[in-house]
This record gives C-alpha cells, sequence and structure tokens, in this order.
C-alpha cells in the first residue's frame, strides 16, 4: 500500500536517469538478482519495528538501546555569555580595561566591534561548587547547586556568528531555512510515547520569538506531522484547538461522527489510505481538546512546587514554561523545546547590557532550571530524560562599545568561536567537563564540540545513529548532521 | 602411428622422467620456469575447450566444415598440456600449496595429458569421425578432467571455498555449504561478552589473509588463521610483537604503500578501520580471552566498533544476548492491554507499560517473553503487591518503574531476585525503611526513586551501606534547598 504522500514522494524523485537506468541494466539485474536470490535476505521481520506510512508517529525502535526516551532542550536565545556564567577566566581580569593585542583581531568577523576594543573582564565572582568542583559564577545561586547533574561542553563552537543563520545551525544542523529541526528529526526517527499529545512541544517565553522564526522548529523536508507544536502557557494552549462557542463536545463528536461515516464510505470505495490517516488525526485532535489543557493547566500544582520553580499561573514566564517542561516529560512527550529571549548582551541598551538585562535572564531562568532537574530527578524522570542547556554561540572577551566612553552598560559582541553548553540526565556522564578554552576565553583550545557533533551525540544518547537517521529528499539522503559529526563519548556515563 | 603422435608419446615420456626424478635441490632456474605453470595452463584448457565444443558442433549441429580443425587442436592442446604438465611439476616441488588438493591437482593433471594425447592418437585422421566407440568416451573424460583440475588449480592458488563464496545462499546450501559466514555476520550487542579476539580479530585475519596463510597453505611458512600460529610467525621471524604493534611485521606490511613488494595483501587494502583494530588489540598485548568490555578503548576504536554496529555503549542486561520472543505471543499480549515495543532495533528486549486497566491476565500474558522484558513500566496503575509477585519470571528486567502505585514493602520480596535490575522508581508508593532490605541482593542497582515514601534518610543510608554505587533519591534534601534557599 502506498499512501499519496509517499507517491507524490517517489515522483519527485524518478528523474530521466532513473528511465534509462532502468530501461537498460536495472531490470535485467533484478531479474538475475530473484533468479539467484543473490539481494542480502530480508531483516526479521518485528511487529512494531517497520515505518508505516499511515500512521507516521507510531514508536519506532532506535538502533541502539536509548539512554535517554526524550529531550528538553533549553535554548536560550540572544547567546548568552559563557564568560559570565560557567568560562572562569582569571587572567582575563587581569587583562580588563587593557586594548585587544591585535594579533586577537586579524582574520576575524565580528558583528559590531570596529576598531581595537578593549578586554573586558568577568563581571561576576566566580566559586566553585559541588563534588566535581566546577566554577560557577554567582549569577547562578540555584543552578550551582545541582551542578553535579550536568556535564559541561566548554569548547563549543559554530561557524556563524548571527543571531538567525547561528539558532538554524543549533536546530537544524544548517544555517540556511528549509532543514528539519532536532526535534523533527527525533520524532520521524522515533515515534510517539504517548497517544494524546503531540510528540514535539514548542514552548516560548521572553516576549520575543527567535530571529530565525518557526523554522527553529520546523520540520523541514520531512512531512509536516514532524513539526514542532507551539503551546502558550496562556489563554488556549494550542491555538484553533478548542470547539468554537455553540458548539458543545457532545455536538463536536456527533459531527465527527458522521465527517468519519462520509470518510469511511469514501475509503470503502476508493480504496486511498490517506483517508485513514486523516480520519486518525481528527481523532487525535478531539482527544487533544481534552488532555493538552489538562496537561497544561499548572494551577493544579502544590504551592511548595509553585515555590520551588517560582511559577505565577497564567503568566508567560520561562519559570512556567520549565514545570510544563516536566509534565509533558512525565506524559510521555517526545521533544519539548523551550525557548528564552534576552540573552544578546551588547551593552548598547538597559536591557541588553551584561551589568542589567542580563542579571534579569539569570534571576528569570536560574531557579526554573534547577528546580526542573530536581523534579525530573525525585521523580525518576532524570534518569531517561535529557536536558540541554545553550544558545546559539558564545561572546567575546573584549568590550563592545558601540555608545562611547560615558556608556553605562557593559557588553560584549557575538563570538562564535567559544561557547558553553550543558547536557544533564539519560546516559550524561554527571559532574564531567570537556574541552577548554583559551585563558581568555577566546577559542577552544582541548576538546573542541561543533554544533553537528552535539547533534550525533544528543541523537546517541537517544539511541538513533546519526549516519542511520536518513531522509531521502531531492534525489539524496539527507541526515541532521549532513556529511559531519562525531559522537562526544567523554561526556557519555 | 603418425610422427606426430610419436612426438607426443615423446613428450608424456619426458614428463614422466621429469616426475619422477623431481629435482629435490631446487635452483632458481627451476623456479623461475615454474611459476610459469598458471600462465601455461590456460593453454591447453583453451584449446581443448575448443577442439571439444567444434566437435560437438560439426557432430551434432551440421556444422560439418569445422570438424576439420579438430585434430590439429587436439594436437596443439595436447603439447601444450604436456609444457604446462612440466611448468607445474616444478612448480609443485617448490612448496607451499595444501597437500591433499596438491596430490589430487597432479594426478588430474596427469590424466589430463593422457586423455589429450590419446584423443588425438584416435582422431588424427582429417574429415569426418571415423565412428569409433573409444573416441566420444575419451572426449567426454577430457571434458570433465579439464573442468575437475581446472578448479583444484584454482583452489590451490586462491584457497578453499575461493569460487563458492559469494554464491546465493540458496544454491549454497543445495551443495551442502555452511552459512556464509563474514564480519557483518559478527553478532551485535553481543561484543561484551565475547572475546575480542575470538569474534573480531580472528574473522578478520582470516577473511582478509587466510586464503594464502593457513594451515594447510602456508606462504612464507606463516599461518594466520589461528592465534598459536600467529604468534610463531613464518620463515622471516615473529610477524606480532605483543604490546608493540610499530614492531610488528604485520601492522608494517599492511601499511607499506601500494606497489611495495612487501606489501600485504599483495592485491587488496585492509579496510583502515580493520587495521587500525588489529593494531589496537596488539598494542593491548594481542589477549586471547580478554573480553571487548575488558580491554582499554581509545575513542577511535570506540568510533570503529560503533561504525561496525558493535553498540559499544551497551550496558548490564543489554550484553546479553537472547533470542527474540515470539511474535504471535507478542501480539496476544497486546490485546491483553499492554503496550509493547522492541528497545532497540538491534536488540531482542522489550519494553513493557500498560495501554489500559492493568489486570492479572495481561500480566500472565508477558509469561512467554519472561526473558525478553527488560523494561517494565507500571506507573500510576492499579500494581499492588499481588502484581510485583508475578514479576519473579522477569529475569531480565533492568528498569521497573512503580511509582504512585499501592505497592508496599511486602511486594517488594517479589522482585529481590531481579539480579539485572538497574533502575527502580518506587516514589508515591507505601514502602518502608523496612521494606528495603528486600532489594540488598540488586547488586546492579543504580538508582532507587523514594521520594514521597515512607523511608527515611537513616533507613536510605543504611541501604546506601549495603549498596555503595546506589544512587538512592529522596527527593527532600533537594526541595528543601530550592525553596530555603536563597
Amino acid at each position: 500500500m502506498t499512501t499519496s504522500e509517499e507517491r507524490a514522494r517517489q515522483l519527485q524523485t524518478i528523474t530521466r536517469r532513473h528511465f534509462l537506468e532502468a530501461g537498460t541494466t536495472g531490470i535485467g539485474a533484478a531479474a538475475l538478482a530473484s533468479l539467484l536470490g543473490c539481494d542480502s535476505p530480508p531483516a526479521v521481520e518485528v511487529a512494531g519495528t517497520a515505518r508505516n506510512l499511515l500512521d507516521p508517529l507510531a514508536t519506532l525502535p532506535p538502533h541502539y538501546p536509548p539512554k535517554a526516551k526524550r529531550v528538553i532542550y533549553l535554548h536560550m536565545a540572544g547567546a548568552p555569555s559563557q564568560l559570565e556564567l560557567f568560562d572562569y577566566k582569571p587572567v582575563l581580569a587581569r587583562l580588563d580595561g587593557q586594548l585587544c593585542p591585535e594579533s586577537l583581531m586579524a582574520g576575524k568577523r565580528f558583528a559590531f566591534i570596529r576598531g581595537i576594543p578593549k578586554m573586558l573582564g568577568p563581571q561576576v565572582a566566580f566559586r566553585q561548587h559541588g563534588q566535581s568542583r566546577a566554577w560557577v559564577s554567582d549569577h547562578l545561586p540555584h543552578f550551582a547547586k545541582v551542578v553535579d547533574e550536568v556535564a559541561f561542553l566548554k569548547a563549543m563552537h559554530t561557524d556563524q556568528f548571527n543571531h538567525a543563520p547561528a539558532q538554524l545551525m543549533v536546530h537544524t544542523g544548517s544555517p540556511r531555512i528549509g532543514r528539519p529541526s532536532m526535534g523533527s528529526w527525533v520524532t520521524y526517527g522515533l515515534g510517539t510515547e504517548n497517544q494524546n499529545l503531540p510528540a514535539f512541544v514548542v514552548l516560548l517565553s521572553g516576549g520575543v520569538a527567535p530571529d530565525a522564526g518557526a523554522s527553529v522548529y520546523g520540520s523541514g523536508f520531512l512531512p509536516t506531522v514532524y513539526q514542532g507544536v507551539q503551546c502558550r502557557s496562556s489563554g488556549d494552549p494550542v491555538l484553533y484547538l478548542s470547539d468554537p462557542q455553540g458548539m458543545p463536545r457532545e455536538l463536536r463528536r456527533k459531527s465527527l461522527d458522521a465527517i468519519n461515516e462520509i470518510n469511511q464510505r469514501e475509503h470503502a470505495e476508493r480504496q486511498d489510505p490517506q483517508i485513514l490517516t486523516r480520519m486518525a488525526q481528527y481523532e487525535m485532535a478531539f482527544r487533544m481538546q481534552l488532555s493538552v489543557p489538562e496537561a497544561m493547566d499548572i494551577e493544579q500544582e502544590s504551592a511548595e512546587t509553585h515555590a520551588m520553580y517560582g511559577t505565577t499561573p497564567g503568566a508567560t514566564s520561562f519559570a512556567n514554561n520549565c514545570l510544563l517542561a516536566q509534565r509533558l516529560a512525565e506524559r510521555g512527550v517526545r521533544f519539548v523545546q523551550l525557548f528564552h529571549w534576552g540573552w544578546d548582551s551588547h551593552g548598547a541598551s538597559a536591557s541588553e547590557a551584561l551589568n542589567r538585562g542580563f542579571l534579569d535572564r539569570c534571576r528569570e531562568t536560574d531557579q526554573a532550571i534547577a528546580a526542573l532537574i530536581v523534579d525530573l530527578k525525585r521523580r525518576g524522570l532524570l534518569d531517561e530524560t535529557l536536558v540541554v542547556w545553550g544558545g546559539e554561540f558564545g561572546r567575546t572577551p573584549m568590550l563592545e562599545n558601540r555608545s562611547g566612553d560615558d556608556n553605562p552598560f557593559v557588553g560584549r559582541d557575538h563570538n562564535n568561536s567559544a561557547f558553553t553548553m550543558w547536557l544533564a540526565g539519560g546516559g550524561v556522564r554527571a559532574g564531567a567537563t570537556h574541552g577548554e578554552t583559551d585563558e581568555i576565553g577566546y577559542e577552544g583550545v582541548s576538546g573542541k564540540v561543533d554544533v553537528n557533533d552535539l547533534h550525533a551525540t544528543i541523537l546517541r544518547l537517544m539511541g538513533l545513529d546519526h549516519e542511520r537517521l536518513t531522509y531521502l529528499f531531492q534525489g539524496r539522503k539527507f541526515r541532521l548532521t549532513d556529511v559531519a559529526g562525531n559522537v562526544v563519548r567523554e561526556i557519555l556515563a | 602411428m603418425t610422427k606426430s603422435v610419436w612426438g607426443l608419446l615423446a613428450g608424456l615420456a619426458t614428463l614422466l622422467a621429469v616426475l619422477v626424478t623431481a629435482p629435490s635441490q631446487q635452483s632458481d632456474l627451476w623456479q623461475f620456469l615454474g611459476r610459469f605453470h598458471p600462465t601455461l595452463v590456460h593453454l591447453p584448457i583453451g584449446i581443448l575447450v575448443v577442439a571439444l565444443a567444434l566437435e560437438l558442433a560439426g557432430r551434432y549441429f551440421g556444422a560439418k566444415s569445422v570438424l576439420g580443425s579438430v585434430p590439429m587442436l587436439l594436437l596443439l592442446g595436447a603439447w601444450s598440456a604436456i609444457v604446462a604438465a612440466l611448468a607445474g611439476t616444478l612448480l609443485s616441488n617448490w612448496g607451499g600449496y595444501q597437500p591433499t588438493t596438491l596430490m589430487w591437482h597432479r594426478i588430474v593433471g596427469l590424466v589430463v595429458v593422457v586423455l589429450a594425447v590419446v584423443a588425438y592418437a584416435l582422431r588424427r585422421q582429417p574429415g569426418p569421425p571415423n565412428g569409433l566407440a573409444w573416441y566420444p568416451i575419451t572426449a567426454a573424460l577430457l571434458g570433465v578432467g579439464l573442468a575437475v583440475g581446472g578448479h583444484l588449480g584454482g583452489t590451490l592458488t586462491h584457497g578453499e571455498g575461493y569460487l563458492t563464496d559469494n554464491l546465493a545462499p540458496p544454491l549454497r546450501s543445495l551443495l551442502g555449504l555452511p552459512a556464509k559466514t563474514n564480519l557483518g555476520a559478527v553478532p551485535t550487542g553481543n561484543l561484551d561478552s565475547a572475546p575480542a579476539y575470538q569474534a573480531l580479530i580472528q574473522p578478520m585475519l582470516t577473511q582478509r589473509c587466510g586464503n594464502c596463510h593457513n594451515p594447510d597453505r602456508k606462504s612464507g611458512g606463516l599461518s594466520l588463521t589461528n592465534l598459536t600460529d600467529l604468534l610463531a610467525g613464518g620463515r622471516n621471524g615473529k610477524v606480532i610483537v605483543p604490546g608493540r604493534s610499530a614492531e610488528s611485521e604485520v601492522i608494517r606490511r599492511i601499511w607499506l604503500p601500494p606497489g611495495h613488494q612487501d606489501r600485504m595483501p599483495p592485491d587488496r587494502t585492509i579496510p583502515i578501520a580493520e587495521a587500525e583494530l588489529i593494531k589496537w588489540w596488539i598494542d593491548q598485548g594481542a589477549p586471547d580471552e580478554l573480553k571487548l568490555a575488558e580491554m582499554e578503548r581509545p575513542t577511535a576504536v570506540r568510533r570503529i566498533l560503533d561504525s561496525y554496529g558493535l553498540d559499544d555503549l551497551a550496558t548490564g542486561v543489554f550484553t546479553v544476548k537472547i533470542a527474540p520472543a515470539d511474535s504471535a505471543a507478542i501480539a496476544s499480549a497486546q490485546r491483553s492491554g499492554l503496550r509493547i515495543a522492541p528497545i532497540a532495533s538491534n536488540s531482542a528486549f522489550l519494553a513493557v507499560a500498560t495501554s489500559g486497566p492493568l489486570t492479572a491476565a495481561s500480566l500472565d500474558a508477558l509469561k512467554p517473553m519472561a526473558a525478553q522484558v527488560a523494561w517494565l513500566d507500571l506507573a500510576g496503575t492499579a500494581a499492588d503487591d499481588s502484581t510485583v509477585g508475578r514479576l519473579t519470571i522477569l529475569r531480565h528486567l533492568a528498569r521497573l518503574s512503580l511509582q504512585n502505585t499501592r505497592v508496599t514493602d511486602r511486594g517488594l520480596e517479589g522482585i529481590k531476585d531481579l539480579g539485572y535490575l538497574e533502575y527502580l522508581n518506587l516514589y508515591g508508593t507505601q514502602v518502608t525503611d523496612d521494606g528495603l532490605s528486600a532489594l540488598h541482593q540488586l547488586k546492579r542497582l543504580r538508582s532507587l526513586f523514594l521520594w514521597g515514601t515512607k523511608v527515611t534518610a537513616g533507613g536510605a543510608d543504611s541501604l546506601r551501606r549495603v549498596l555503595p554505587r546506589l544512587d538512592v533519591s529522596l527527593g527532600l534534601e533537594a526541595v528543601s534547598d530550592s525553596t530555603t534557599g536563597r
């Protein structure tokens, strides 16, 4: 059986070349191979292991036993400064205020810095925490308490130095629009674990959507069922999902039954399996009308939980989204993607200054992230959930000063050569630190990890081989990591 | 008898003389000439096959005109057979060939020479065949002899099974040959329990080097198909220095540039990944019994193993090899309200959760797949102590989720022997300090969740003393930190 979507795909990929190939050698070779029984023996068919095009979200087994069943990805849009959070550089403090040597500027391109900037020392005190003795700045007092649960990647780098392409890079593996996002790939590879909620949920906070737009959670060339579903924490969680006024649920059920009956007849007549898919999706939407508001309703949580996360029911906040992420993880949502905007600390205004807006971002996220880890852990979910934190690139050890000498705000420019990310949970070696930057935190000197490596590692923790998770498009197989990527085994437990 | 027949008989006599007096002291000249055998031998094969084919064409397909060429071809074929056999005799004395096959190859080769001479003697008259009954029999035997002798010669050069290695599986079984084994057939997920040498290194050496270096045909006096021979080395000394790949001849020869006369294998290239693994195994001391899991694996080696589909990250129960469960039994268990899915496509282990209300019948449906269930999620179901009591048969259970159920201390008795258990989630149950003693034998247990139970900090501490590698999470310490913190 073929669905029309599959048929359309086939037609897309067939070219004149295929005709010539099939017309000359193809048929003869195929006939000979089948006569001799030369093709490789068919793999053993186990129920539930083959992709069913009629049920695109059916659970599929990964290539390897997974260490993590799901991902909560915390993206700090705007790129937070690693030098004020995790990458402690005492040498940079001594160099504070000195002019940057020209050798450091050679061959570099900056988004905003022009001329010779001054060096900027860390704007906060650092302390070592936990048994791992990891350095954490005083901006993150709550996170410091759970630092033993995470593994740091200190020498991340990317080849994009502007927000939109760099965000696309981090989420789709390519700086250009059109590739599927990580969550879409994972959903395509593993299907869903629940029957009443989307497999890939996106939660936004910070007031501004990511620069790269919905493409950072889009499905690209994958079928659209794999795209991220944005859920809002106030109002209707999913737009247009609730029944319109004057449409009670019973009536809705009746009209759905009637539509189903017509579709059944249509299917009996035409045998188009796509009709069955459509019917299944109507039913899913009907179930989601109850299950999504239930999952998204954080008012049921105890006062203790609200105090722990710092949540306010009804608001749109990163803290609320963290609590929601925990609830969605417990209900079997495969990929929860959080975006929090406002980390672009150039120092050009109060909201984007390391000594002002940056502090607010830390306060908005610190307690909630620590609470998320603690909450997942005590529920036994951290063991099978991968939590990832990071931005799209890092920030320069030089001061960016667009506004002149009397600028009261301190900021740093974009730096794609070094930034810090951390991972926690399923399969991650808790307490590990991989990679090191130079003594001013400008570039990685050992254990450098690029975005493709990060993707390969995330997929591997979910039991997927990044080289085998492919999709045929425009005549060739595509991967999340395309032609690159090495699993960072140093941070695997 | 004509002159040509006498000539042939003289040639045959010379051949027999050389055979009998077989020069025992090998001179370089003899060896040089002997090595022309593989080239020369194609002449009699080709010429005699053409002669037989033309004979058939003329007799049975009406191509009468070609019959006149047959005697001349038989004469040429017989002479070239004599010359090829002479060279072969010299080559066979040079040594290095499997003796039994060589013996048969010599016998059949000699028979072919004799048959070719006889066939010519019977068929030397030009013109149509004269109806001699001996001639067709001789010709038929000659055809068979060419095929058998040629095949034996090929086996000597290329090794046993060269011809049939890539034969289609159905035909292989028809010929009574065993199923083909190669690296792709290495059992995946099982490498942590199999010795690295036997499961990985030896199959590579056998596949890449075994045609020329086996106990039957020791080229250079070297066999590479078992560890004793491997360590013994060849005529030029040791080929492996355990612990020092840089000094090991095997590695040096693999990495010589293409075209170098010492390079091995001479005509093919060993994939870099395989060469790296062999080098790594030598550097590890060329161990015989060590399992992959017991050897130090640098990142590069782990990547290679991963690319072979050997799940180098597999731990605990996933290193156990089991047969897949019966699919009909799985389907029937699925109908009884269970969600059952393979944990990974390279594994027979199953993950089980509930898809509806939990009943005694649904747990009974797991009996046929008791060995395959590795993960069981009964969180938030009506599971109670009697439910847990039924889990004793799930001997490979590694993850058990019982949070938010009515399980009490008594229930924990049911899991006290599940030796592979790594993860046990009991948060929100009625478990107390007393019940934890049932977990003392679970040496592999790493994560235990007890938030919202009656277990005290003291109870958790005494369990930690028995199982020092166990992470006991009460959930309390962290909560108070976050709420009473800054």
